[in-house]
């Protein structure tokens, strides 16, 4: 005799009509009024599913995924991580050589740097100096180090 | 889903052909879209991810071993991104909207507003995203169950109790939603 598990494991081949045994089914269905609503609950959403509609794509999708593409722009979630890298390394190694060619007393100060850089690559100094809370204090110990006498 | 000449625009892909990919996009463009939308239940969300599926298909496209429809693989790709931006932001969105339906009697924004789409639209938003991705691969783009389940790698025996359960719970907020009075 059909269960309840049954039905719901039946339920949509007997829909499609591929069902083995459809008569085991509709006796289910004759005493179960739990089970016949569901049925009725399927057939129903379905007809309603089916008919709804949703907006169109918006008619300049292609052009930018095709701009997106020629401009070999990467996959927007890996994005940020990327650029904030190339970013901080670009902006680190312009500081570090001004430091090292420039005399002492015309040293500019790093921190003036960092903060003349993008917030993209003032937030990548931030995740290249983890020990450091903010970039002030990663600024004066680099400051420091590149002031002193050695 | 047709498979036919999917293959062949694949290879004149591969081969250095500029317009098959956008022949790809044209045929599934849409499609795809509409699944975005269901899954992400927003239209601008949707627009960004189908940027994200389809660079990003375009760059993996080299990989493709054709041991499947393009059609499949491309809906994979793009209902699994779906499902996972959707559980990303979904939970604060759901919460927003349900705020905005019951306090400002806002519909949730079909964009083009039938009632019927807005109704069905509404009752899709109380889904996962898992159950909405079900939902819109068969009601939608009229998968078979086998391809649905090839499509998110799962057995049938699970697509079709997924889909039960959807059923049930879209049961109440549909069963007053009539069909005939659209234009």
């Amino acid at each position: 005799m059909m269960t309840c598990d049954d039905f719901r494991d039946r339920a949509f081949d007997y829909l499609d009509g591929s069902l083995a045994d459809p008569a085991a089914f509709r006796t289910h269905l004759e005493i179960c009024p739990r089970c016949a609503e569901a049925l009725a609950g399927i057939v129903h959403n379905g007809k309603i599913l089916a008919a709804a509609r949703v907006p169109a794509a918006p008619a300049d999708l292609w052009p930018r995924i095709a701009a997106a593409i020629s401009e070999g722009r990467p996959v927007a979630r890996f994005r940020p991580l990327v650029a904030t890298i190339l970013a901080a390394a670009a902006a680190l190694l312009v500081a570090l050589t001004l430091f090292v060619t420039a005399g002492p007393s015309s040293r500019p100060r790093l921190d003036v740097l960092i903060v003349e850089a993008d917030a993209e690559a003032q937030r990548g100094i931030r995740g290249l100096l983890p020990r450091y809370q903010d970039v002030d204090t990663a600024t004066a110990f680099v400051d420091t180090f590149f002031r002193s006498d050695f | 889903m047709q498979g036919g000449d999917d293959s062949e625009l694949v290879r004149r892909h591969l081969a250095g052909d500029p317009d098959a990919f956008r022949m790809l996009y044209e045929k599934y463009g849409e499609k795809v879209f509409a699944s975005a939308f269901r899954i992400m239940g927003e239209h601008h969300a949707a627009t960004d991810l189908m940027q994200e599926v389809f660079v990003k298909v375009h760059g993996e496209l080299r990989r493709f071993k054709f041991e499947s429809k393009f059609s499949t693989w491309l809906f994979r790709v793009a209902v699994n991104l779906a499902i996972n931006k959707a559980n990303e932001v979904g939970r604060h969105a759901r919460i927003r909207e349900k705020i905005q339906r019951e306090g400002r009697g806002d519909p949730g924004g079909t964009k083009e507003g039938r009632p019927l789409d807005e109704q069905v639209h509404r009752a899709l938003q109380d889904l996962s995203p898992k159950l909405r991705a079900i939902v819109s691969l068969r009601y939608l783009d009229g998968l078979s169950y086998e391809e649905i389940s090839e499509v998110l790698d799962i057995s049938m025996g699970t697509v079709k109790s997924r889909l039960f359960l959807a059923h049930e719970t879209l049961r109440p907020m549909l069963k007053n939603v009539q069909l005939g009075q659209e234009p």
